[in-house]
């Protein structure tokens, strides 16, 4: 087997683990579209999450999301705490924070209630990330001169 | 039969005090600054693709409209505090601080009430705006879990014991 997958699959034998996400880059990075709920533990009310998302593997977050999702929070009786986080270029800045759980990354399903990821609310750029708390317990692969990459768990 | 007359203490008039209290209790709670847009800074030179969009690298520039830190207190802080942190805290209900003063703010807080508590280093810690611990854990999603959805009556801090900052880019 000459492809990509080929190659892919021989170094996902070496790790065991089942490929739930295989992909190839998007706009020259690895994105996967998540769906997944904000819930209120009081009261069990939700907000949905599903939006397509970049990995990055240097945030050690859960998620990260403009601002403006403080408000899907706010509208489930949620009111996320404040809190200090450390930007890409090594400053300091406050953001909100919550807890939030994935149920769904790329078509692969996490038995309920999901898979539990911090969502960090700061900045108001559109796009979204997924960081490396949101990302363990599995393996991702990258394959830079392919352009593709899985996710194994 | 002795009579004693108690002169005032200067400089610590009660009425001065009580008049400073009512000054903070009349202010509506304010709005911290709105937050600042991002700079561009590519991670990567090859990628001609906009991954600054995402890269959360902020100047030091007020709070944008939509992005606001409502303090719901509306009282002053409890007197535990040092009066120190007692005047940052009544200045950011008066006037909107700078993304700046409200990390070094959050960073006080935390550090006092993690001494005073005596919490150990790695311990996640959910705190008020007073510094009362109202909730511990020893993980970050834990600790989440169990304050989500529960009324306070300031805004809660989340912290790490022992790191600057609860999550982001370490290096």
């Amino acid at each position: 087997m000459g492809s990509w997958f080929g190659n892919l699959f021989r170094l996902e034998n070496l790790t065991r683990r089942a490929v739930a996400v295989r992909k190839k880059y998007k706009k020259k990075s690895a994105r996967v579209r998540i769906a997944g709920v904000i819930q209120n533990p009081q009261n069990m009310r939700q907000t949905p999450l599903d939006f397509e998302c970049r990995i990055d593997t240097g945030f050690d977050g859960g998620i990260m999301v403009p601002h403006w999702f403080r408000s899907d929070a706010q509208s489930i009786g949620i009111e996320p705490s404040i809190t200090n986080i450390t930007l890409a270029d090594g400053s300091k800045t406050p953001a909100y924070v919550c807890a939030a759980h994935i149920h769904k990354i790329n078509g692969h399903s996490f038995s309920l209630p999901g898979k539990t990821a911090m969502l960090v609310m700061c900045g108001n750029r559109k796009g979204k990330l997924l960081g490396m708390d949101a990302l363990k317990h599995c393996s991702v692969l990258f394959d830079g001169p392919k352009q593709a990459f899985t996710i194994s768990f | 039969m002795t009579f004693a007359v108690i002169s005032e203490v200067p400089g610590y008039s009660r009425q001065a005090m009580f008049r400073g209290k009512e000054e903070a209790l009349r202010h509506p709670t304010p709005a911290l600054e709105p937050q600042s847009g991002m700079i561009s800074k590519p991670k990567f030179g090859s990628s001609g693709e906009d991954i600054s969009k995402t890269e959360p690298t902020m100047e030091d520039v007020p709070f944008s409209s939509g992005q606001k830190l409502r303090l719901g207190f509306n009282r002053p802080p409890r007197p535990w505090l040092p009066p120190r942190l007692r005047q940052k805290l009544d200045r950011v209900r008066r006037i909107q601080p700078k993304r700046r003063e409200m990390v070094e703010l959050i960073e006080e807080i935390a550090k006092i009430s993690a001494d005073f508590y005596q919490v150990k280093p790695g311990e996640f810690i959910a705190m008020e705006f007073d510094g009362r611990i109202v909730d511990s854990s020893d993980t970050q999603i834990d600790l989440l879990m169990r304050i989500q959805g529960k009324k306070f009556d300031t805004p809660v801090i989340v912290w790490e014991v022992g790191s600057e900052t609860f999550s982001g880019w370490r290096t």
